[in-house]
């Protein structure tokens, strides 16, 4: 059995570096589409209002992506190292879209990034723009795959295990590449990151209002923040909807843990607003329910049932006892491949082959497992419910935040004066971190709420982990978290600095703070 | 380029340099000496799919 503070370890390394890292990947998301729009208006209207914009947004974008690029690396090294079992068993699929994200969509963004900073004097405008959008292009694509990896986790679609090779092999690429799970979680990211993106633009725009300068060029900015911003927070809303409906039908234990729905209840089920939960008793000890409206977002029905937390562990039970028969089966195949009663028998169960492999936690040989062991597994096949519930309650809680802020400042957009009301800066301004923070607890529910698996229903987290030593994982630990933070200090740092120089770090010679404009002229 | 942008592109390059040399210090410290053994054999071991624990003795 693995140590479960090996299993721990590794678990927390991938989530430090995974959050880290998503601290840059939102923000690169959304401010490629602004710089696109800010462009596409400078090159309709001429103004160069709109080119100082899309140069000096594109310097912020600049800085954050060049500290973020390289960042997700550590999660690749993580894969060979950490979870070398995980990689042998999943690869051959998982790997894929990671490939196909470095070399397509990663290699396409990079080397529009480039034309973007230094094409200005030798493309022409529209040419120029064209360079803009494919950036933005690239960068949505490499979300995409890795959410094609990531949605493959959540809901392990066209694919089919090898007992001779002991890997999961593809049976159907498309299914993979149309995975309604990467698809609702696709889109509902890059929402969210194009959330991020406004917000970040809002709120330094809503800053130099507040101080009063570069008066028409704030303006501006903060005009088509707000804008992006609501159509991007209403996206994220409705498709973060599509998003719990695709869980709801392929990962009811995390529907039910975030909904902490113990008992079973008559559709349509009512909604939680907020709970006191009593994990060790399997109950809520009160509860502020909206009635229906779970039933309603979650099955879009009102006759379908949402299963409960104590009807997915009788189902999980009887996989449990069906995947010890799997377990048996795979490994009389193992000891002889032609054994026609074990094929037979693996055929039957090899469904629950994963359910069985839980029991892996509790005892060496699956085959010898107890009741009382089976019933630790059966416990262990639900995430933990406080957090689950909290983190959704949490981020959905921004999200409308967010979504009030933006109608609130598009509204006070459409009239002249409205867009410079103290209290309304003050507020863009304070809600900068509030996107960031609703997307780290985005990835929180989607990740912990996949838990205790890497891939849903087919390999357990325990069993995933490379048998490392806990000294050698603390001191990666402590060097990853070093690597980050140490960049996160230069990002800000570098980021304080040019917000606070503003458009006047352009050398233009038409704003506050200007630098000795040389080849400001060029630029004009 | 006024002189905040080449100051800025120094510093952005110096914050590059600095990210792959920890990387590859990351790499050589913590991911280069470790190898796991992931043949389907081992993996079998560890998911307890053996024939041994197929009512052999151990």
């Amino acid at each position: 059995m693995t140590h479960e503070s090996l299993v721990d370890l590794s678990r927390l390394q991938f989530a430090v570096t995974a959050m880290y890292h998503f601290l840059f990947v939102p923000l690169t998301l959304g401010m490629t589409w602004l710089l696109v729009v800010m462009e596409s208006v400078y090159v309709m209207t001429n103004k160069v209002v709109y080119k100082d914009m899309t140069r000096f947004w594109g310097k912020l974008f600049g800085i954050n992506f060049a500290l973020g690029v390289t960042t997700g690396l550590t999660l690749e090294f993580q894969f060979g190292t950490n979870w070398a079992y995980y990689s042998h068993y999943v690869g051959d699929i998982f790997g894929t879209p990671l490939a196909l994200e470095g070399l397509m969509a990663f290699f396409l963004e990079s080397t529009f990034v480039g034309l973007f900073f230094f094409g200005w004097q030798r493309l022409s405008k529209t040419q120029h723009l064209l360079v803009t959008l494919l950036m933005a292009v690239g960068a949505n694509l490499s979300a995409l795959w890795i959410l094609i990896a990531n949605g493959w986790m959540q809901n392990p679609v066209g694919a089919e295990f090898n007992p001779a090779t002991m890997r999961m092999e593809l049976t159907d690429s498309w299914a993979v590449l149309f995975n309604p799970d990467a698809q609702a979680k696709f889109v509902h990211t890059v929402s969210a990151g194009y959330v991020t993106g406004s917000g970040f633009v809002l709120a330094i725009s809503a800053w130099y209002l507040l101080k009063g300068r570069d008066l028409e060029f704030a303006h501006r900015s903060f005009r088509i923040a707000a804008a992006f911003g609501l159509a991007s927070a209403l996206s994220v809303i409705v498709l973060g909807d599509e998003s719990g409906y695709t869980v709801g039908e392929a990962q009811q234990t995390k529907m039910a843990a975030l909904e902490a729905m113990w008992e079973d209840e008559p559709a349509p089920a009512g909604l939680r607003i907020i709970a006191g939960i009593n994990e060790a008793q399997s109950k809520n000890d009160w509860e502020i329910k909206v009635p229906w409206v779970l039933g309603l977002i979650g099955t879009r029905s009102v006759d379908r049932e949402i299963p409960s937390i104590r009807q997915i562990k009788q189902h999980n039970r009887t996989r449990i006892v069906s995947g010890i028969e799997a377990v048996k089966a795979l490994a009389a195949l193992r000891a002889d491949p032609s054994d026609a009663a074990a094929q037979e028998a693996f055929r039957q169960h090899k469904a629950d082959l994963g359910f069985g492999l839980l029991l892996r936690r509790y005892v060496d040989r699956v085959q010898d497992a107890t009741p009382a062991q089976i019933e630790q597994a059966v416990d262990s096949s639900i995430p933990r419910v406080r957090p689950m519930f909290w983190a959704f309650r949490m981020m959905v809680g921004f999200a409308f935040l967010l979504l009030a802020l933006f109608v609130v400042t598009f509204w006070s957009t459409l009239k002249v004066g409205r867009d410079t009301r103290p209290w309304l800066l003050q507020w863009a301004l304070w809600m900068l971190p509030v996107p960031w923070l609703a997307c780290e607890l985005g990835w929180f529910v989607a990740e912990y709420g996949r838990q205790p698996w890497t891939i849903y229903g087919v390999l357990p987290t325990h069993l995933s982990v490379s048998t490392l030593s806990t000294a050698s994982l603390m001191g990666s630990l402590a060097g990853f978290i070093g690597f980050y933070t140490l960049l996160l200090v230069i990002e800000l740092y570098l980021m304080i600095k040019f917000a606070r120089l503003g458009p006047g770090s352009l050398g233009t010679g038409r704003y506050a703070n200007e630098p000795a404009a040389v080849g400001a002229a060029s630029h004009a | 380029m006024t002189h905040v942008d080449r100051h800025l592109v120094r510093q952005l390059a110096l914050a590059i340099a600095i990210k792959l040399t920890l990387l590859t210090a990351l790499w050589w410290a913590f991911v280069r000496p470790v190898h796991v053994d992931v043949s389907s054999d081992r993996l079998a071991e560890q998911i307890g799919a053996t024939a041994r624990l197929h009512g052999q003795t151990p």
